[in-house]
C-alpha cells in the first residue's frame, strides 16, 4: 500500500497528486486521491470499492470549496 | 427448521420470543391512539425482524451498519433508544423517519461522546451547515450530483458535526474487512483521522471527512 500512496497522494512534492494540485494552485487532487483511497480498502467478496464521480463531488462538499475544483482534479 | 429436534426447537423458540417485539393487537391499539411513531422504534428494540444470532466475543460495544452505512444496531447506550436530544428535535421530523433519525444518527453520537471534547456554539454549526448545503446545492445545479432538499442537508450537518454527513457511508464500504472490529475499529481510525486534520498546516477543515486528512510525508 505505502509504494502506491507515495506514488500516487503524498511524496514530499513528488506524488501524482501533489504535481497536480501544484498545478491548480488547490490540495483538490490529493483530497479526491485520499477518498478513494479510504473508499477502496474493502476485502469483502463482491464488495463496492471505491466512489462514482457525483459521490466523490458529493462527499468532497464543503463550506470554502467548490465542487468544480474537484471535477478539475479528477 | 429442518434437522432440529424437538427441545432444541423449544429452546430456539425461548431464545426468540423476547426478540419478537410488540405484538399484532399492540400495534393495532397504537395505531388507533395516533402513536403508529413509536411502533418502529420499539419493534427494533424488541429486535423485531431480526434474525436470532448467538452473542459474540465484542458484542457488548459492537454496532452494525447496513448497506446504505446506517447503524442497525448498537451496544446499550446507543442502540436507538431515543436521547433527550432526540425527543427534543422529533418533533421537527416526519414520523417516518424519526427511528431512522435514532439509528443514523448513532454512530456520529458514540464518536462526538467519546472523542471531541468541545463543540462550537449553535449558531456556528448552524453556518456550516448552512454554508454546506450551499455548496451541495450548487454542485447539484450544475448537475454534478443529485441532492436532497437545503433543509434535510443543512439538518444533516447539524447532527453530524464535526464530521462530515458521508463519513457513514464510507465507513460501511470496508467495516466487513477481517480485523476491522466495528465500535473499537472505528473510533480508532476516526481517532487518526482528528489528530490527522488536527496536525494540519491550514485551519480549513469545517467538516470532517476521510479527504481532510494530512497526508504529508
Amino acid at each position: 500500500m505505502l509504494p502506491a500512496i507515495t506514488r500516487d497522494i503524498a511524496d514530499g512534492g513528488n506524488a501524482i497528486s501533489e504535481a497536480i494540485d501544484e498545478d491548480l494552485g488547490a490540495d483538490s487532487s490529493q483530497q479526491v486521491m485520499t477518498l478513494l483511497l479510504a473508499s477502496s480498502p474493502s476485502r469483502a467478496v463482491g464488495s463496492r470499492i471505491g466512489l462514482s464521480d457525483s459521490e466523490i463531488i458529493e462527499f468532497l462538499a464543503a463550506p470554502n470549496r467548490k465542487p468544480d475544483e474537484f471535477l478539475t482534479a479528477l | 427448521m429442518r434437522g432440529v429436534r424437538g427441545d432444541d426447537l423449544a429452546d430456539e423458540l425461548v431464545q426468540r420470543q423476547p426478540r419478537l417485539g410488540l405484538s399484532p393487537a399492540t400495534e393495532e391499539a397504537a395505531v388507533a391512539c395516533g402513536a403508529e411513531e413509536w411502533l418502529a422504534p420499539l419493534n427494533r428494540m424488541g429486535g423485531k425482524g431480526r434474525p436470532v444470532e448467538e452473542p459474540s466475543a465484542d458484542s457488548e460495544e459492537a454496532f452494525d451498519l447496513d448497506a446504505s452505512g446506517d447503524v442497525i444496531d448498537g451496544d446499550d447506550e446507543f442502540s436507538g433508544l431515543p436521547s433527550e436530544r432526540h425527543v427534543a428535535s422529533a418533533g421537527r421530523r416526519q414520523p417516518g423517519e424519526q427511528a431512522a433519525g435514532y439509528i443514523v444518527t448513532g454512530i456520529y453520537e458514540i464518536l462526538k461522546k467519546r472523542l471531541i471534547d468541545e463543540l462550537p456554539d449553535e449558531r456556528t454549526i448552524a453556518d456550516i451547515a448552512e454554508e454546506y448545503a450551499e455548496q451541495v446545492k450548487m454542485a447539484e445545479d450544475s448537475g454534478y450530483i443529485a441532492a436532497a432538499s437545503l433543509e434535510q442537508i443543512t439538518e444533516q450537518v447539524r447532527e453530524t458535526y464535526p464530521l462530515h454527513p458521508s463519513f457513514k457511508h464510507l465507513v460501511a464500504l470496508f467495516k466487513e474487512n477481517e480485523g476491522f472490529t466495528q465500535t473499537r475499529g472505528l473510533m480508532q481510525f476516526t481517532a487518526r483521522l482528528l489528530k490527522s486534520v488536527e496536525e494540519r498546516n491550514y485551519d480549513d477543515v469545517f467538516l470532517i471527512g476521510t479527504a481532510a486528512s494530512q497526508s504529508e510525508r
